[in-house]
């Protein structure tokens, strides 16, 4: 198996990946999407709220907000922690929101007990306040992951195509058609006009230049070996600490399932 | 159960008996029905 990162930004990253099925390519975005385990907050004590939402909608937005965590490893999913899911330090952040109108409430206005825990973007609008309208929320998150609730999804957009091969035989007759028609630039002409793959990694498979070829002379073959994954993390984690959480999810599972099959013989 | 009246905004006992229901004070007949003092726990979902 050879990894080749192609791009890396931030919450995004793009690598190719060589040398693995399908089915292990499929595993690596499903785990991104809603295995990997993050924070959210769980369960919200609304004090006041006299904005002009009701209060289960201040509770949907104020759990959708994606949260940073330094120290995300220190925490416990709360059916793994030594309370038993009663609720302790180990599995949960307490948060309290306070805040006065008149103004926009945002994400930054939540107070988390623990330092490192912040939301991840600090201006996700969330309510409107009025002149002497208030929001009091106390709270907390907890660490679950994506396939409880989409609120714990760590991935955002997670995907993978297969890596094209694009040939042109030599019945191509220069009429430039594939190369006008190719939305992703991935074809161009030669000196002598006849067309030719520069970028595939760009390819998307839409095919549109077989359909223009009146010759027949563009072939395009999957490799069905390698794969272009692509992933975007919800702002929790680096998109390259999202991935690397995704494999040990996966080998960990693995384990798991080694272990009960020798429990069985 | 305390509603307040939104023309003198007055809190204002309702007698469930009488069928109709309207402020002792200043005879409107728009209430509202105040926030709970208790607490309101949420799922955040």
């Amino acid at each position: 198996m050879k990894v080749e990162l192609l791009e890396l930004e931030g919450d995004r990253i793009r690598f190719l990946l060589s040398g693995a099925t399908m089915a292990f390519a499929n595993g690596i975005r499903r785990v991104c999407m809603a295995e990997v385990p993050c924070l959210a907050i769980d369960e919200i004590a609304l004090y006041d709220n006299t904005s002009v939402l009701f209060d289960e909608q201040i509770a949907l937005r104020i759990g959708l907000v994606p949260l940073k965590a330094e120290n995300l490893d220190t925490f416990a999913r709360p059916e793994d922690c030594e309370c038993g899911g009663q609720g302790c330090p180990g599995c949960r952040v307490d948060f309290i929101l306070s805040v006065e109108g008149p103004g926009m409430v945002y994400s930054r206005d939540i107070h988390f007990t623990d330092p490192g825990v912040t939301a991840a973007f600090d201006n996700i609008p969330l309510v409107v306040l009025g002149e002497g309208e208030k929001l009091v929320i106390e709270g907390f998150a907890t660490k679950r992951i994506g396939s409880d609730h989409a609120k714990w999804n760590s991935g955002t957009l997670c995907g993978y195509k297969s890596l094209p091969s694009i040939e042109i035989s030599g019945a191509c007759n220069g009429c430039g058609k594939c190369v006008k028609e190719c939305p992703r630039q991935a074809l161009i002409q030669d000196e002598g006009g006849r067309a030719k793959a520069t970028n595939t990694l760009n390819c998307s498979l839409c095919k549109l230049c077989i359909e223009v070829c009146e010759a027949g002379a563009v072939k395009i073959i999957p490799i069905l070996d390698s794969f272009v994954m692509t992933a975007e993390s919800s702002g929790e984690m680096p998109a390259k600490e999202l991935v690397a959480s995704a494999s040990q999810e996966i080998r960990k599972r693995a384990v798991e399932f080694e272990a009960k099959l020798a429990e069985l013989s | 159960m305390a509603y307040r009246c939104t023309r003198c905004k007055k809190t204002v006992e309702v007698d469930y008996e009488y069928s109709g229901i309207r402020c002792p004070y200043c005879g409107h007949r728009i209430l509202m029905k105040e926030r709970p003092t208790t607490v309101k726990r949420l799922k955040a979902v």
